[in-house]
């Protein structure tokens, strides 16, 4: 194992014993990056000499936080000081940002160092990846399929150890797609626990920002510093005895890739054989997936109304037909999908009586090929977007904490299994998902970074 | 609605805010899939709720 494939918990720990220095870190992370950047593009720009000069700079002060000398990557949806914002359009392809964002300035305050930029879907619009301007990311595990988005390059970084961590944004799954597809961790915060001050917005009452990472442990760590809440995370306890978790039930089933399946039902008795409960519970997944997508729709027109305008031939198909359909929805389902989401709020409260925590898969199938917009499941048809966000979605909705951590391998890609809890309750999800990780073993690494170390496919 | 009176209904909301796009380039069918897809907030009773933000209180 070289220092790249190192968790971000346990570099944490090498340099404060002195282990490693935060130079010798960076190097093992940019030699890494020059390997994987040519063959999965996880970056949009990656600027090296950056990197070494945060890192050497760091090398000569004593540890002053939690990150010391830890490269962690940023979705460039995320302003760095002085780096490209591109947010993945050609529309921003010169612009830098002046200042950092409030994430940025909290990883910067606990000692991490910068890496390049972290591909993404155009404006974050879309969990394809598939970028028209900057060309696709593409997945670890087999480079014609997608990684997922819009984080896909937070995911790809994080999985080929290109950086230990990274902040992604998630308006409709958009870490937990691609960290369950990439096979890490990704955890979508309750609504407003992390700050998106500096973060190019998509739909403001869904956007939420989390991190990635290779643990549930790393996670934890990433989040503390992200929330601003040192401690309150860290991942340790009783295991799973007595965790009740509903499983929701119904059609939501049916649209299922077979292995997804397998795997989830694997991961489901896991969690039985380690102490927890499981039992069916009813949850109103057709109406909460409605409200977001009437209200994600609607308010990235808005955002983007004047510019696209202006330049409607510098947005790429998909994104543009979005806008427009989200221009031409009446403003009756905008205000209806609000007062819809009030009544779910409401009525989920309910639920948190009966059960702990929610699992679900995280996507219905493995990462989808490149170009493919469709596939068939269940003897039918389906818009791949659509079935990508079918799980994700209504949590954006509800502003729940989710957390995807890797269950297994469908046709030989990885599967995610998503754990929800009820608002501010992240270090619930999060025990609960450390305890399943614990429980289900050393998760492998992709077989690109093996083929990159000149090693033979895992 | 049919297609042309879906088409009509696109084209004139978007020249109301000044996008200007080819009648044949109007994403119809995707507008339709997304009303049909909101028909699941009609099954929902929201008779007298208000539109406000989410109703969770940071402990």
């Amino acid at each position: 194992m070289t220092v790249a494939d190192l968790t971000l918990a346990r570099v944490v720990a090498a340099i404060r014993a002195g282990e490693l220095s935060p130079v010798e870190v960076a190097e093992a992370v940019l030699e890494r990056a020059a390997r994987v950047q040519p063959r999965l593009q996880p970056f949009l720009w990656l600027d090296e000499e950056r990197v070494r000069e945060q890192a050497r700079r760091l090398a000569q002060q004593p540890p002053r936080g939690v990150l010391h000398g830890v490269p962690v990557t940023l979705k460039d949806l995320v302003a760095e000081r002085g780096a490209p914002w591109t947010c993945g359009s050609r529309l921003r392809a010169q612009v830098v940002a002046r200042e950092d964002a409030e994430v940025t300035r909290r990883l910067r305050e606990a000692g991490a160092v910068f890496v390049g930029r972290a591909h993404l879907h155009e404006f974050a619009f879309g969990v394809s990846n598939e970028n028209p301007h900057f060309g696709p990311c593409r997945n670890p595990w087999d480079p014609g399929r997608s990684p997922g988005g819009s984080s896909g390059g937070s995911a790809v970084a994080v999985a080929t150890g290109c950086a230990f961590g990274s902040v992604g944004t998630d308006t409709g799954g958009s870490v937990r797609i691609p960290a369950a597809l990439c096979g890490v961790v990704g955890c979508k915060p309750t609504y407003g626990l992390v700050p998106g001050d500096g973060v190019f917005p998509l739909s403001p009452s869904l956007d939420h920002v989390g991190p990635l990472a290779r643990t549930v442990e790393d996670v934890a760590l990433l989040l503390e510093v992200l929330a601003g809440c040192p401690g309150r995370y860290a991942v340790a306890g009783s295991g799973l005895r007595g965790l009740r978790v509903g499983v929701p039930r119904g059609g939501l089933w049916e649209v299922l890739h077979p292995g997804v399946a397998s795997c989830v039902h694997e991961a489901l008795r896991t969690l039985e054989e380690d102490g927890a409960r499981c039992e069916p519970v009813d949850f109103p997944w057709e109406a909460a997936s409605a409200v977001a997508t009437a209200l994600l729709l609607v308010e990235a027109a808005a955002l983007h109304v004047d510019s696209l305008r202006a330049h409607p031939d510098e947005y790429g198909r998909d994104v543009r037909e979005r806008l427009l359909v989200g221009l031409g929805l009446p403003a009756e389902r905008y205000a209806r999908a609000l007062r819809v989401r009030r009544v779910l709020a409401r009525a989920s409260r309910a639920l948190w009586e009966r059960v702990d925590v929610l699992a679900t898969p995280t996507v219905p199938l493995p990462a989808p090929r490149l170009g493919e917009d469709r596939t068939q499941l269940a003897g039918g048809f389906h818009e791949i977007g659509s079935l990508l966000t079918r799980f994700t979605n209504p949590f954006n909705t509800l502003g729940l904490p989710a957390v995807s951590v890797p269950c297994g391998f469908a046709d030989g890609l990885p599967v995610g299994l998503q754990l929800v809890g009820p608002p501010w309750e992240e270090a619930r999800v999060l025990s609960a998902a450390w305890a399943y990780e614990r429980a289900r073993g050393t998760f492998p690494q992709p077989a690109a970074v093996k083929s990159s170390l000149g090693e033979e496919y895992a | 609605m049919t297609d042309e009176e879906l088409r009509g209904w696109m084209q004139t909301a978007l020249r109301f805010r000044g996008v200007e796009v080819d009648p044949h380039d109007l994403p119809v069918a995707q507008l339709r899939a997304v009303l049909q897809r909101l028909e699941a907030l009609d099954v929902v009773d929201a008779w007298g709720e208000e539109e406000l933000a989410l109703p969770w209180e940071r402990p």
